[in-house]
């Protein structure tokens, strides 16, 4: 369960890096408007970083066996916060379904949410125990 | 039947429970000021200064005095207000969440670096939010909301690391 979990994870970070990069390079990305569309490429920019840091530290600790409660911690609640800010607030201005990416983000999403807060859970067990 | 009746003996009254449970502080000032005093006047200085911080802002909000600084003054777009307002009131969870875990002395490290992550993820995305819809030459409100999350900042910083310290003294005795 754990591993499946873990793989759910790495598979929505692939699509949203891969996503992001969409938005800032293609123009088929419409937001209402250019105030909305810098607000849609300056969040995009910081997501990509945050996500790519992200995969790297917590790929860096596991694999130099190092605890990751923390780490693992830390990113999911920022995720967590990151899907209030788009579902409560940025949802009109962003996005744009209509590309496959951007829909197979949106479907994946609530189950990486779970899935990385399952995670953390489990590791936090693990490491108590 | 005789099995039941033990049970019943050994079983606490209500009375019993409840004069238990009542000196178990649960959630009062006495345990976070008990918290401070055992901590560093460095960690002490850090809590009140970012409580003021806290306060001086809620009044700026609530007196109007931050509206001419804020992103959505200068882009008019209705998602930069609500993201202010979303941004608020998780600065509000996180402020309760450090709370508690210094009330119960309990965590209050990992709590402090996961809010000082969120934070900083806060203050970059707003930082580059009103250096690209400030107007050219309005330097002051950039200025002031970069001098005031780095402040914030540094003192969730410092009272990670005087929590580190503590700690380690502790371990050492």
């Amino acid at each position: 369960m754990l591993k499946v979990a873990q793989a759910i994870c790495y598979v929505f970070a692939s699509l949203v890096i891969a996503l992001f990069t969409l938005v800032l390079r293609s123009d088929t990305f419409e937001p209402l408007s250019i105030s909305a569309s810098i607000l849609s490429q300056d969040l995009s920019t910081i997501r990509i970083w945050i996500v790519v840091t992200g995969l790297s530290v917590y790929s860096w600790r596991a694999a130099s066996g190092q605890s990751l409660g923390l780490t693992l911690g830390v990113l999911t609640v920022v995720a967590w916060i990151m899907f209030f800010e788009d579902y409560l607030v940025l949802d009109r201005v962003l996005f744009v379904t209509q590309h496959p990416l951007a829909t197979a983000v949106q479907v994946t999403r609530p189950v990486f949410l779970l899935a990385v807060t399952y995670v953390t859970f489990k590791q936090w067990e693990l490491e108590a125990a | 039947m005789k099995e039941d009746d033990s049970s019943a003996e050994s079983k606490p009254s209500k009375e019993e429970i409840d004069a238990l449970l009542s000196d178990i502080p649960l959630f009062d000032l006495k345990s976070v000021r008990n918290t401070l005093y055992k901590r560093s006047i460095r960690f002490r200085f850090c809590w009140v200064v970012l409580m003021l911080l806290t306060l001086s802002y809620v009044m700026g909000w609530f007196s109007g005095a931050l509206l001419p600084m804020m992103a959505s003054s200068f882009t008019n777009l209705d998602a930069d207000y609500q993201l202010h307002q979303l941004r608020f009131l998780i600065g509000f969870l996180m402020i309760a969440g450090g709370t508690i875990a210094i009330n119960f002395d309990r965590n209050i490290e990992p709590v402090f670096i996961g809010i000082f992550w969120v934070q900083l993820y806060f203050c970059v995305s707003g930082t580059l939010r009103l250096v690209r819809s400030l107007p050219e030459g309005d330097a002051f409100s950039l200025t002031t909301y970069t001098v005031i999350q780095s402040t914030i900042l540094v003192l969730m910083l410092w009272l990670i690391v005087e929590e580190r310290i503590y700690h380690r003294n502790l371990y050492r005795l």
